[in-house]
C-alpha cells in the first residue's frame, strides 16, 4: 500500500537533512515508539499501535538504505514485527527534500503487512499506516523548528 | 447384466412419487451429526501451520528451537525434514512444506503438533524463518513474458498421476495447461461473416465458502496409516497420499465423517500430508481444523479469468464463425486440478449449446504467485458462460435483433454442429429457452429501470464406474454399502430411493453405508457424476438383487432366510453414455440508475434434467445453484491486493443471503431421454454457470449499462451509466 | 481463543471497581458480537475480561427529563422492539432494526455499539442527529459526553480507561419533528451500510426549517455531522433547490475511506444521493 505526506519545515534543508539521517531522533519521531537504541547503522525498536481492542507492539529495525545528499533523497527500511498476534510490518520509505528555508519533505511510503495482523483489513490498515506516518511528518517538522 | 447406459424401465412409477426424507436430515437439524472436527480420537493433538507472508521468496533458514521448547509442544516438522515431497491431484507440484521456495502468500513452511491448538498456535508464532524476497508474479500477462523467471523450473521432474500419459506440453514455462482446439475452417468462415464481434470479459476469484472448513485427523496404526476427511473423493486422497509419502496404497486408509458442504473446495486435501508427519515424529493421533480465514485466503478457489470472444455472423445473426482465447489464473500450484489437462475444462468451450459451425479455442491455465485455483462447481464454466452470453447479447444489439431472437436463431438443435464440432445430444435447448422467455413475459413491457436477461447453461452428465452393494437381511431391511459420501448433496438418499423404487419396498427400509477406502473403489463426488454413476450402480445392483429373489417379493425373500443368512450382490457400473443437461435463465432485474444498485425482482429456470429421482434433492440443487450463481454475479470477490487475499472472514467476502433470493421459477421440461438410472441427468452444476450471464444482461436491458466484469456491483454499473 | 480471567459481576460499582483495578489490562464485554470474533482470530488476547451483563441496572429503557435514556447493556433487539424508543421516534426503532440480522441484534448492545465505535454502524448516526449525549462513569467521576465528541476515530473514542459506558439521553425532540434513517444497502441486505443518512427535519408554520440535522454513517473514519448541509437549510423551505445544496453540501463534508464496499469517490456520490432521498421523505 502506498501512502504519500508532504510537510513544509520553515527550516533551511541541511538542518532538515541533518534531523532526516538522525535515526535514532527520527525514529523517536514515529509516535508510539519506545526504547529507541542504536543498531549498527540504524536504529531497533519498538512501536505501539493500537486499534481498537486491538494492540499490536512492532518490534524491529529502520535502516538507510541508501542516500543522495545531494540530490536530496534517501531510502529507509523498517522492519517491526509482531509475535503475539503473528505478523510483520515492512515499510520502505523514500525521503525527498526540496527547496530551502522553507524546505519541502516529501515523505512516500510502501508499506506491506504481512502474515495474520492483514486479518484486521486493508482499510483499517492503511488508516493507521497514515496517521503514524502523518504524525511522523508533523513531528519532523516540530523537532527541525525547536533545533 | 444391466443396460450399459444405466437406464432401467420404470416399473412402478409411483415409487419415486413417494415423499423424499433425506436420510441425513433429521442428524443434521438436531445436531447430532458428527463431522471430522467433532470425532474424538483419544490422546490426539492439534496441528497448526507457519504460513509464508510473501507471494515469492527464497528461505534463507528456519529455526525451531523456541517452538520445540514450548511446553506442551510434542511435534515440530519443516520443509526440510519433507524435501522432495509435493502432493496434488493430478500434477504433483505443490511441496507437502515449502523448503526452498514460497510461491503464495498461505504456502506452508512448517508445523507443529501440541498438547492444544492454542499451544500449537502459540509455537509457530516462536518459529523464526528468514526468507529473501524474489520478484512476485502477480499478474498473468506478466507472468507469460518470454523473460519471465520459471516459477517451476524443476516442473519436469513432477509426478503426473494415474497413469494415463503424460503431463501435456506447454508453450511457457508458466503455463499450467494449455490447448488450441478447433473445427472447421476457421479463418475461410471468418473470410464469409457479414460481421464480426470482439468483445473482452474479465472474473475475479471466487471461494467455495463451504459452511464447514476442512478437517482431517491422522494417525498410524499398526502399519496402516488411518485418515478421515473432509475430502470428498477419499480413494483420490488414498493414491495421492501414497505417490507422495512413498508408502503403498493398501497401508493408507481413508474415511470421511459427514461433509458439511464441498462445492468442489473439499476435493483437494493438504493437511493430511503434513499430518502424517506431525503423527510419525509424535507417535500420535494428530487433527488439523482449517481456519475459516485460512480456508479462505490459502485453499483453491474458483480461477480469475479473462476471455475474449470474437465471432463472426451472416446478415442474419447466424453464427458462421468464432474465435476465444480465455486465460485463468491458476496461481502458485496446478496441484487442485484433477484434470489431465490442468485446465477447468469448463472454459475451453465458449458459446456451448449454440451451433456453431467453426471455431477454434485457445485456453490455459497460468502460474502466478496468487493462490492456487482449483475446482469449484462446474470448473470453469461460469467464467465461460458470462463471457459467451454476454456476448451474444451485445452482438445482438449490435444487429438491432433482440438478445431472445439471436439465441432462437443461433440455438443448438438436434445433430447441430456445436462449439467443439461434436454434434448436439441432450435436451430441446430452444423449447427451455422459448418456456423461459414465456414464463418472465419477455414479450411485455416494463417500467423503466427494469429489464429481463437471458442466458443458456448446459452441462455434461458425469461418467466414471463405481461399485455398489446389497445386503438383504432376514428382518427385511437392504444395506446398500457404497464408497462415495454424502456431502449435503442427498446422495445417500439418492442411492436409498432407487433401491427402493427398484425393489418395491419402503425407502425406510433401505439403509446406506459408506465404507472407506478398504472397500471397493469409488470415484468421489464430483464432475456431476453421482446420479449417473452411483444412480446407475444403485440400479445395477438392486436389479441384480431382483434377480436373486426370483420372483420372490423382498418381504418373502427375507422371511425365508435362517438366522444369520442374508442374501447379497454387488453390481460394478460403469456409466460411459454421452448426455448433457440444460438450462435456460430468464432473470428480471430493476436497477436504481442514481446508485447502480441492481435488484433481482424474479428469475425462471427453465430446465430438463430427466427423470427426476429425489425431488426435493433436486431442488437443493437447483434452487442452491441459483443463489450461488447469484453470488458471483453481483457479491462474491475474493479480491487480492499484492498477492494477498483481502477478505479473511464471511463478513467482508460477502455470500447472498436469503433475503436477497428474489421469487424463483423452476419449470421442468424433459424429453425423459436422460441416460442416468430411469432417465435421470446430472443437476448439480447445472444452474450456476448461467446466473452471472443473466444478471449482466438483465442489467444492460434494464438501464444500458453493459458490465463486462464480475460482480455487478452497483458501483461498476453506477460508472457504466456515468462514463466513468 | 487462550485462558484469561472472567468477572461478572451484578452491581455497576463492583463492575467499576474491578476495572479500577487492573484498567490497561481488563477487556469489557457485553454482548462479545465485535469482541469475540477479534478473540477468536487472537488479535485481541486478554489477561482478565468484564462481562456486564448480569449488570440490570444498565438494561432499562427509560425516561429522562422529557427525553429518554437508553441503557447502554440494552439490546438492539430491544431497542428496535421498545415503545418508549418508537414513540420517540420511529426512525430511531427501525434503525436499531436494521443491524446486521437477528441474531446479532439479540446480542448485541447498544453501549457495545457505540463502544465499538465502526463507523459504518447504524445506530451511531440517528443518535448523533438526535443530539444523543452519552453518560460514562469511572471509580472516580461521572460525565457525558455528546456523541459528536465520542467518536474520534476509526475503532476509537474518548472514552477513557476505566470508564463504562452506562446509557445514551435523548433530549426531547422539537415539535413536529420528522426524522428518518437510510441505510444504502447496495449488494446483499445482509450487510454494513456503503453509506447511511439520518436527517431530522423541524419546519414552523411557514414551512420554513427550524431544526436540522445530518448525520452520516459509512462517510469517512467517524459517524459525522453534516453542520453545513444543516445550517444551509435554516429558515429555509425544503424545495428541490434546497435539498440538492444541502446533499451536496453534506458530501462536502464526508472523507469516505475506500473499502470492499466501494471506492471513495463512489461513496461520496452515494452520500449526496442518499441525502437528498432522507430530506425529501422528511421534507
Ligand atoms: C455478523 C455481524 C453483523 C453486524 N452487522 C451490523 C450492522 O449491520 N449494523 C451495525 O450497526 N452493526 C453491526 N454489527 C456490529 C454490532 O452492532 C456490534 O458488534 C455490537 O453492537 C457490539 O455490541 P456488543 O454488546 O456485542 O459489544 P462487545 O463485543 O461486547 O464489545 C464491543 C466493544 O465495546 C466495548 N464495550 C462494550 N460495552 C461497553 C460499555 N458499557 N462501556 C464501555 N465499553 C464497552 C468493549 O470493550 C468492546 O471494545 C454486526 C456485527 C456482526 C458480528
Amino acid at each position: 500500500m502506498k501512502l504519500e505526506h508532504r510537510v513544509t519545515v520553515d527550516a533551511p534543508r541541511a538542518k532538515v537533512w541533518a534531523v532526516l539521517m538522525d535515526l535514532p531522533v527520527a525514529a523517536r519521531c514515529v509516535p508510539g515508539t519506545h526504547e529507541v537504541a542504536a543498531d549498527g547503522g540504524g536504529v531497533r525498536g519498538t512501536l505501539d499501535v493500537r486499534v481498537g481492542p486491538v494492540k499490536l507492539a512492532l518490534g524491529g529495525t529502520v535502516a538507510i538504505e541508501s542516500r543522495d545528499e545531494a540530490a536530496g533523497t534517501a531510502r529507509l527500511r523498517a522492519d517491526a514485527e509482531d509475535r503475539r498476534i503473528g505478523g510483520a510490518v515492512r515499510a520502505l520509505v523514500d525521503l525527498s527534500v526540496t527547496g530551502d528555508a522553507p524546505t519541502e519533505l516529501r515523505i512516500a511510503s510502501d508499506v506491506a503487512v504481512l502474515g495474520r495482523i492483514g486479518e484486521l483489513g486493508q482499510a483499517l490498515i492503511a488508516r493507521q499506516a497514515d496517521k503514524v506516518l502523518a504524525g511522523f511528518a508533523e513531528c519532523l517538522r516540530a523537532t527541525v523548528a525547536a533545533r | 447384466m444391466p443396460p450399459r447406459d444405466g437406464r432401467g424401465a420404470l416399473i412402478h412409477p409411483e415409487l419415486l412419487d413417494r415423499p423424499e426424507r433425506r436420510i441425513d436430515g433429521v442428524d443434521k437439524t438436531t445436531g447430532a451429526a458428527r463431522y471430522t472436527a467433532d470425532l474424538v480420537v483419544p490422546r490426539a493433538l492439534e496441528a497448526a501451520f507457519l504460513r509464508s507472508p510473501y507471494p515469492h521468496a527464497r528461505i534463507v533458514s528456519v529455526d525451531t528451537e523456541r517452538a520445540r521448547g514450548l511446553p506442551g509442544v510434542r511435534a515440530v516438522v519443516t520443509g526440510a525434514d519433507v524435501r522432495g515431497q509435493r502432493l496434488g491431484r493430478r500434477l504433483q507440484d505443490w511441496p507437502v512444506l515449502c523448503w526452498d521456495r514460497v510461491l503464495f502468500i498461505g504456502d506452508r513452511v512448517a508445523a507443529v503438533a501440541a498438547d492444544t491448538r492454542e499451544i500449537a498456535e502459540e509455537a509457530v508464532r516462536l518459529i523464526s524463518v528468514q526468507y529473501e524476497e524474489l520478484p512476485p508474479l502477480l499478474d498473468m500477462d506478466v507472468a507469460l513474458r518470454a523473460d519471465a523467471a520459471a516459477l517451476h523450473p524443476d516442473a519436469a521432474s513432477y509426478r503426473f498421476l494415474e497413469g494415463r500419459g503424460e503431463r501435456p506440453a506447454v508453450p511457457h514455462p508458466n503455463y499450467q495447461g494449455h490447448v488450441v482446439e478447433s473445427h472447421g475452417e476457421v479463418d475461410a468462415a471468418f473470410g464469409r461473416a457479414a460481421r464480426i464481434f470482439e468483445h473482452e470479459f474479465t472474473t475475479p476469484r471466487i471461494h467455495q465458502a463451504p459452511l464447514e472448513p476442512r478437517a482431517a485427523i491422522v494417525w498410524l496404526e499398526d502399519d496402516r496409516v488411518r485418515v478421515v476427511s473432509t475430502n470428498k473423493a477419499p480413494f483420490n486422497l488414498r493414491d495421492q497420499m501414497a505417490a507422495t509419502l512413498g508408502l503403498a496404497k493398501d497401508r493408507i486408509v481413508v474415511d470421511n465423517g459427514m461433509i458439511g458442504g464441498d462445492f468442489g473446495a473439499k476435493g483437494l486435501s493438504t493437511d493430511e500430508f503434513v499430518l502424517y508427519h506431525l503423527a510419525k515424529a509424535a507417535g500420535r493421533p494428530v487433527r488439523a481444523i482449517t481456519r475459516y480465514a485460512d480456508e479462505l485466503t490459502t485453499t483453491n478457489p474458483r480461477h480469475a479469468s479473462r476471455i475474449r470472444l470474437r465471432t463472426g455472423v451472416d446478415a442474419e445473426g447466424r453464427i458462421v464463425a468464432h474465435e476465444s482465447h480465455a486465460l485463468f489464473d491458476g496461481g502458485a500450484y496446478a496441484a487442485g486440478k484433477p484434470t489431465a489437462r490442468l485446465l477447468v475444462e469448463g472454459g475451453v468451450s465458449t458459446l456451448e449449446g449454440y451451433r456453431v459451425p467453426a471455431a477454434r479455442h485457445e485456453a490455459a491455465t497460468v502460474y502466478t504467485n496468487n493462490v492456487p485455483g482449483g475446482h469449484m462447481r462446474a470448473p470453469g464454466q461460469p467464467q465461460n458462460v458470462f463471457a459467451s452470453e454476454s456476448h451474444l447479447d451485445l452482438i445482438a444489439r449490435e444487429l438491432g435483433i433482440t438478445p431472445l431472437e439471436m439465441r432462437r436463431r443461433n440455438v443448438a438443435r438436434a445433430g447441430d454442429p456445436t462449439t467443439t464440432g461434436a454434434p448436439w445430444h441432450g435436451p430441446d435447448l430452444a423449447a427451455l429457452l422459448d418456456r423461459a422467455a414465456d414464463e418472465i413475459r419477455a414479450e411485455n413491457a416494463r417500467p423503466a429501470g427494469r429489464g429481463v436477461g437471458f442466458a443458456l447453461g448446459v452441462r455434461h452428465v458425469g461418467r466414471g464406474s463405481t461399485t455398489i452393494s446389497l445386503r438383504l437381511e432376514r428382518d427385511g431391511t437392504i444395506e446398500a454399502r457404497t464408497g462415495v459420501g454424502d456431502q449435503g448433496g442427498g446422495q445417500h438418499t439418492l442411492i436409498q430411493r432407487i433401491v427402493a423404487a427398484t425393489l418395491a419396498v419402503d425407502a425406510s427400509k433401505v439403509r446406506v453405508r459408506r465404507l472407506s477406502t478398504e472397500g471397493p473403489q469409488d470415484p468421489g463426488i464430483g464432475g456431476s457424476r453421482v446420479t449417473p454413476v452411483h444412480g446407475g450402480a444403485a440400479l445395477a445392483a438392486a436389479n441384480a438383487l431382483k434377480d436373486k429373489l426370483a420372483g420372490r417379493s423382498v418381504a418373502e425373500a427375507a422371511g425365508a432366510l435362517n438366522p444369520g443368512e442374508a442374501i447379497e450382490v454387488t453390481a460394478t457400473f460403469d456409466a460411459t453414455a454421452e448426455d448433457h443437461g440444460a438450462c435456460a435463465h430468464a432473470i428480471e432485474v430493476a436497477v436504481d440508475a442514481e446508485t447502480g444498485t441492481v435488484r433481482v425482482l424474479s428469475a425462471v429456470l427453465a430446465v430438463d434434467v430427466g427423470q427426476v429421482i429425489s425431488p426435493v434433492g433436486l431442488r437443493g440443487q437447483l434452487e442452491g445453484g441459483f443463489v450461488y450463481g447469484l453470488g458471483m454475479a453481483l457479491t462474491e470477490d475474493l479480491a487480492l491486493e499484492d498477492g494477498r487475499v483481502q477478505a479473511a472472514n464471511l463478513g467482508d467476502y460477502k455470500l447472498p443471503t436469503i433475503a436477497d433470493v428474489p421469487p424463483l421459477r423452476i419449470v421442468h421440461l424433459s424429453d425423459g431421454h436422460g441416460v442416468g438410472p430411469y432417465g435421470a441427468r446430472s443437476a448439480g452444476e447445472l444452474v450456476n454457470p448461467g446466473v452471472p450471464a443473466a444478471v449482466a444482461n438483465a442489467v444492460h436491458d434494464a438501464s444500458g449499462a453493459r458490465v463486462r466484469v464480475l460482480p455487478v456491483t452497483a458501483e461498476r454499473v453506477w460508472r457504466e451509466l456515468r462514463g466513468t | 481463543m487462550r485462558p484469561f480471567d472472567y468477572f461478572e459481576p451484578e452491581t455497576l460499582d463492583e463492575a467499576l471497581e474491578i476495572l479500577a483495578g487492573d484498567p490497561d489490562d481488563t477487556l469489557v464485554m457485553a454482548g462479545g458480537t465485535a469482541l469475540v470474533i477479534l478473540m477468536k482470530q487472537d488479535l485481541v488476547r486478554p489477561e482478565r475480561v468484564l462481562g456486564l451483563r448480569r449488570i440490570a441496572e444498565l438494561r432499562d429503557i427509560g425516561a429522562s427529563d422529557a427525553g429518554v435514556a437508553l441503557g447502554a447493556l440494552a439490546t438492539l433487539g430491544a431497542l428496535a422492539r421498545s415503545q418508549r424508543v418508537r414513540g420517540h421516534t420511529v426512525a430511531l426503532a427501525s434503525t436499531f432494526a436494521a443491524v446486521g440480522t437477528v441474531r446479532i441484534r439479540e446480542q448485541a448492545t447498544l453501549g457495545g455499539n457505540l463502544a465499538h465505535a465502526d463507523p459504518a454502524q447504524d445506530p451511531p448516526v440517528t443518535l448523533l442527529a438526535l443530539d444523543g449525549v452519552a453518560v460514562a462513569k469511572s471509580r472516580f467521576a461521572e460525565r457525558r459526553i455528546p456523541l459528536d465528541g465520542l467518536f474520534t476515530d476509526l475503532f476509537e473514542t474518548s472514552l477513557e480507561r476505566g470508564e463504562l459506558l452506562l446509557r445514551v439521553e435523548l433530549p426531547p425532540l422539537p415539535k413536529g419533528a420528522r426524522a428518518t434513517y437510510k441505510k444504502f444497502l447496495p449488494a446483499t441486505l445482509d450487510d454494513y451500510a456503503t453509506i447511511s443518512v439520518a436527517a431530522v427535519i423541524a419546519t414552523d408554520a411557514n414551512a420554513s426549517v427550524t431544526h436540522a440535522r445530518i448525520a452520516l454513517g459509512g462517510a469517512g473514519p467517524v459517524p459525522l455531522r453534516a453542520r453545513d448541509a444543516e445550517r444551509s437549510l435554516a429558515g429555509r423551505r425544503l424545495d428541490d433547490a434546497a435539498i440538492r445544496e444541502a446533499a451536496a453540501l453534506a458530501a462536502a463534508a464526508t472523507d469516505p475511506i475506500e473499502d470492499l464496499r466501494g471506492s471513495a469517490a463512489y461513496k461520496r456520490a452515494m452520500a449526496e444521493v442518499w441525502t437528498e432521498r432522507a430530506l425529501r421523505e422528511v421534507a
